[in-house]
């Protein structure tokens, strides 16, 4: 069967390079899957909410892969969360949603004495992996991995205050 | 206050309590590096060698040669400046055709092609006509190449003609930028072929668009009209034939950057105008939707490397394709794309970005699966050597897709106008001895060929040819050989001698000078001795051994000495006359 197949040419070498090809890296040079929301302001322009939890649903088809979660508070990262998926040969996909813990701990001595909410008005998670840290980023190159859907908990600490005149 | 949800829209996705709930898809900060489809973000697939083109340093092109089932291949050497031209085939054979040009310094490394009825046309996309290489059109069954040439200005002669672009549009070639061979610096003009033709152009077949000088950039279908952008403006090339064709504006304020970045998708137009990608379908053109706002990285700091040379911009660079597996409009920019995914439908269509650590400079199909189309090819490259007035020297280059596979190639050099016309052929491929006309390469190679010029014949010609078993032999090549213009012969008026040499030879020496084919000598009026080259050479001083048993009895009256050209052609003679005793066997 003719399959009419894409072919990307490029400088330097002269080669054709097909598309479409495994995962995770362009002829041998990694390249990293990075998607992050829009903000979000679940209490209004200057109210104030608590992000205890976010929910990331993907199903895994194949090889491992690292997914990395960070939320990102006005514009301030917080801590960043890896979540492993390791793969099933022959899979057809697996669901999976994961809770994703967002407080921090307030740990003295050692011993955690309690935890924080993530507390602000603007809301956004980023999503990446991290192939070319080598130390932290190992997958293989049938990680077939998709993101359906991230899901933000939060409670309402504070209304935002409406505009004089509205 | 009780705690609650939301959904942060993450392309599209789901809510895990009340299933498929695409929320907007529009709303994404930044994107990298992912397929946007279903309402879910998978993380893109990569890029990998398969064919590894062995010569030269960038692909410029991938053209599909669809009624072939062949991918033309477009490849360019920094170093020469040469532009090739390759073929691949279903089985991903390479197979070198020709070389396209040899571009000037100043000259942009960009290529436009378009394929109509088993041709494809190559036009040297240059704006600078001064620069601009000739329009070549590629026969791929034929497997050959020759300049595109019409009488465009009804001269008789039929000029070189050198379109910017060309594009396939219904049963027509069209090239842009050419106008006739008295004034063919014209950017405004968009030529039109015969119907069927693709090769052949009438003189009144054009149309000027919009202002004079100011170049057309890109063209393309759009719904049911063919596209013609220039940087701020388009206008529409209406009709379907040559009695409905005609120009119209289309586009006040919006054009297309440069030439390659414009694509059509079934009736809809993608191109990237000044201020970002627009989208039509045979209408005004609108910002495609959704905008595209996606962060990212600043272009200088997207890229991984400098710029290779001599790719110096990326704008004049960039190019556009559709991605029909995957539905998406890539607009790359050299190490890096901007992609919108229209696999969800016209209504949640999406941005994103991707990185590559490769300087990316063109996108084709390439028709995996079909046939080998596994064909000798043969090349003929002119050198020079240590007596190139007399003698023509060049490699004849013979290569199979699949080395490996070779029984065995023959290449003959086959003499036009008689075997005599030019001769010597030898054959000074390593190992192959010189003086025979044929050599068998048994592998693909090069065979170093050197061809004695017919001195005062006027032009002739060689044909090569190639075979090998299960091979298609490539077409024959045919080189023309210039006669060298040569010095009339000239006799030194009766300055004939004759000496004994032997038994049954004399020796008959003479001063001549000028270029000739050979000479023949007869005694007393009769017969003329067969050619023969001279046996002596020194200076001026040429001389033959004939066998004079037979031909001479008693006293020689007279000798006469003819000069020919090497096509038989008399040039002139010489007779002395005089008394020689001759002693039959003991002259």
């Amino acid at each position: 069967m003719i399959t009419p197949t894409l072919y990307l040419g490029a400088a330097v070498d002269p080669l054709l390079l097909e598309v479409g090809v495994d995962y995770i890296d362009d002829d041998d040079a990694p390249y990293e899957l990075l998607a992050q929301s829009v903000p979000v302001v679940p209490a209004g322009p200057g109210g104030e909410c608590a992000f205890p939890l976010l929910y990331l649903s993907t199903i895994h088809y194949s090889g491992d892969v690292s997914l990395w979660i960070t939320p990102v508070v006005d514009g301030v990262d917080g801590e960043t969360q890896r979540l492993d998926l390791i793969g099933v040969p022959n899979s057809k996909g697996e669901r999976v949603t994961t809770e994703i813990d967002l407080s921090i701990p307030y740990v003295v001595d050692g011993v955690e004495q309690s935890r924080y909410h993530l507390r602000g008005a603007q809301f956004q998670a980023r999503v990446e992996t991290k192939y070319a840290d080598a130390e932290v980023g190992a997958a293989s190159t049938a990680a077939k991995t998709v993101v359906e859907s991230v899901e933000l908990e939060y409670e309402v600490l504070r209304e935002s205050r409406p505009a004089l005149g509205s | 206050m009780a705690r609650q949800k939301l959904i942060l829209p993450f392309g599209g996705g789901v809510d895990r309590k009340t299933g498929l709930t695409v929320v907007d898809p529009d709303a994404m900060a930044d994107v990298r590096n992912a397929h946007l489809s279903r309402g879910q973000m998978e993380l893109r697939r990569g890029i990998a060698r398969r064919v590894l083109i062995e010569w030269g340093d960038d692909v410029l092109g991938i053209f599909s040669i669809r009624a072939d089932g062949l991918a033309a291949v477009v490849v360019f050497e920094v170093a020469s400046r040469e532009v090739r031209l390759y073929v691949v085939d279903g089985a991903l054979n390479v197979d070198l055709i020709d070389t396209l040009w040899t571009l000037p310094a100043a000259a942009s490394v960009r290529v436009s092609a378009a394929e109509s009825y088993s041709i494809i046309a190559f036009a040297h996309d240059e704006p600078e006509f001064g620069l601009r290489q000739a329009t070549r059109i590629f026969d791929a069954e034929q497997q050959t190449i020759v300049d595109l040439t019409s009488d465009l200005d009804r001269s008789t002669v039929a000029e070189t003609v050198r379109f910017q672009q060309v594009y396939s549009y219904l049963n027509y070639l069209m090239g842009t930028g050419y106008g006739t061979g008295a004034d063919e610096d014209r950017p405004e003009v968009l030529r039109i072929s015969k119907p069927g033709e693709p090769t052949v152009f009438v003189p009144e077949h054009y149309f000027l668009v919009g202002l004079q000088g100011e170049p057309i950039v890109g063209c393309g279908r759009s719904g049911d009209i063919f596209e013609v952008s220039k940087p701020s403006k388009s206008y529409k090339l209406i009709g379907y034939d040559h009695q409905t064709f005609g120009v119209r504006p289309l586009d006040e304020n919006y054009g297309q950057l440069s030439s390659r970045l414009g694509v059509t998708v079934v009736n809809e137009r993608f191109r990237w105008a000044l201020d970002g990608p627009r989208v039509s379908q045979g209408g005004v053109s609108a910002d495609v939707e959704p905008p595209l706002d996606l962060d990212g990285p600043a272009p200088d700091d997207a890229a991984p490397y400098p710029r290779p040379f001599p790719y110096d911009d990326d704008l004049d660079d960039a190019f556009a394709f559709y991605d029909s597996v995957r539905g998406e409009v890539w607009f790359v920019f050299g190490w890096w794309a901007y992609i919108l995914h229209l696999k969800d439908g016209p209504a949640a269509r999406r941005w994103s970005y991707r990185t590559f650590d490769t300087y990316l400079l063109c996108a084709g199909l390439v028709y995996e699966g079909g046939a080998a189309r596994v064909k000798l090819h043969m090349r003929w490259t002119e050198t020079t050597g240590p007596d190139t007035d007399h003698y023509l020297y060049g490699d004849l280059a013979v290569s199979d897709p699949t080395p490996q596979a070779i029984n065995s190639i023959t290449a003959f050099a086959v003499l036009e106008g008689g075997a005599s016309a030019i001769t010597p052929v030898e054959l000074t491929g390593a190992g192959k001895g010189t003086g025979t006309p044929t050599s068998n390469l048994n592998t693909t190679g090069t065979l170093a060929v050197r061809i004695a010029k017919p001195p005062l014949f006027g032009s002739g010609s060689v044909t090569f040819s190639a075979s090998a078993a299960n091979r298609t032999a490539p077409t024959p090549i045919t080189v023309n050989v210039p006669a060298v213009a040569g010095v009339p012969v000239a006799f030194a008026g009766a300055s004939i001698a004759v000496e004994d040499y032997g038994a049954n030879t004399m020796r008959v020496t003479t001063g001549l000078s000028g270029d000739y084919g050979y000479f023949t000598v007869s005694v007393n009026g009769g017969p003329e001795s067969g050619h023969g080259d001279p046996l002596i050479n020194v200076g001026t001083q040429f001389g033959w051994d004939i066998d004079a048993a037979g031909i001479l009895t008693g006293e020689i009256t007279s000798i006469t000495v003819r000069a020919y050209t090497a096509g038989g052609a008399l040039m002139g003679s010489d007779t002395s006359v005089g008394s020689w005793t001759v002693a039959y066997n003991n002259f």
